[in-house]
């Protein structure tokens, strides 16, 4: 069973898990402020204490390997990384080529199936029109999705 | 949770926006761990400087008043308030009546249309379903 709250994590789990969304964020070589923005919504929806997120920062120039950090969670929280690693990726609008090599590797890593991949992106993609709505509502710019 | 413009505002109106967040918290006196964790995530979002969160945190303790989180806020920072303090009221499941005043208050202040609070409600709600459904997934990969 799923955690249904990411808040039930286990605490040596959180800061691995947030290693793979940094991944994911360079995975493409540049690492954009909308993406950024995303890993630092999650350090707080997990609620990471402020010295380790900046611990967690510093894993930006020089992360660890990804065989390592997986080797820290189980598969279920793999799973959910997968999910969540999305989320990042798309979060400036575009899932690149190298970021979707690895979701493929995360999923692979995790016991995803293509398929399931491909409806995890769909879910992600739906999220990202859902959000987008709030900004008609208000009135405000509107950001396409490639 | 999926990003918007606020990371492209100015840092004092990211602040402005967190202080008004810090205020909703507290309005109906309680603050619930979903309701803590959704205010973290937003500060995340938000990308404030280490010293910027800590003075916001600060405030759950003494928010400041509505009118004083108000006069610091522009027009977008505003509504995206609005907009996370819907989904921030709304974290524990219900939107008490003191949570809904504070909302359209600030619509008020915002001059938007009468039923914007109840849209955001809606699509709040729709969010909900999105994110339950993101769980359903997970939970379904895992037989």
């Amino acid at each position: 069973m799923y955690p249904h709250h990411t808040l039930e994590m286990p605490l040596e789990y959180r800061s691995p898990y947030i290693e793979l969304l940094l991944l994911m964020a360079g995975s493409d070589g540049d690492i954009v402020r909308e993406e950024l923005a995303v890993v630092e919504s999650y350090m707080g929806k997990l609620m990471i204490h402020p010295d380790e997120r900046a611990v967690l920062r510093s894993k930006l120039e020089s992360p660890r390997k990804y065989g390592d950090i997986i080797k820290e969670l189980n598969k279920p929280l793999l799973k959910l990384a997968l999910r969540d690693s999305i989320i990042v990726g798309i979060s400036d609008g575009v899932l690149e080529k190298k970021e979707i090599q690895f979701a493929k590797k995360l999923a692979k890593s995790g016991g995803v199936d293509e398929k399931t991949l491909s409806k995890i992106c769909d879910w992600a993609i739906d999220g990202w029109n859902w959000h987008k709505k709030s900004a008609s509502i208000l009135r405000l710019d509107d950001i396409e999705i490639t | 949770m999926l990003p918007d413009t606020l990371h492209k505002l100015p840092q004092e109106e990211r602040f402005a926006y967190a202080k008004l967040l810090a205020y909703m918290t507290r309005v109906d006196n309680e603050l619930s761990i979903d309701e803590m964790a959704m205010f973290e995530q937003r500060l995340g979002t938000a990308l404030l400087s280490p010293k910027q969160r800590d003075k916001i945190r600060k405030a759950l303790k003494s928010p400041p008043s509505l009118e004083e989180c108000l006069a610091g806020l522009g027009e977008e920072a505003g509504k995206l308030a609005l907009r996370d303090a819907t989904l921030m009221a709304a974290a524990d499941g219900t939107v008490d009546e003191d949570e809904l005043e504070a909302l359209e208050a600030i619509a008020d202040h915002l001059n938007l249309a009468e039923d914007a609070v109840e849209k955001l409600l809606a699509w709040t709600k729709e969010g909900y379903h999105w994110m339950s459904s993101g769980y359903d997934l997970m939970n379904n990969l895992s037989r």
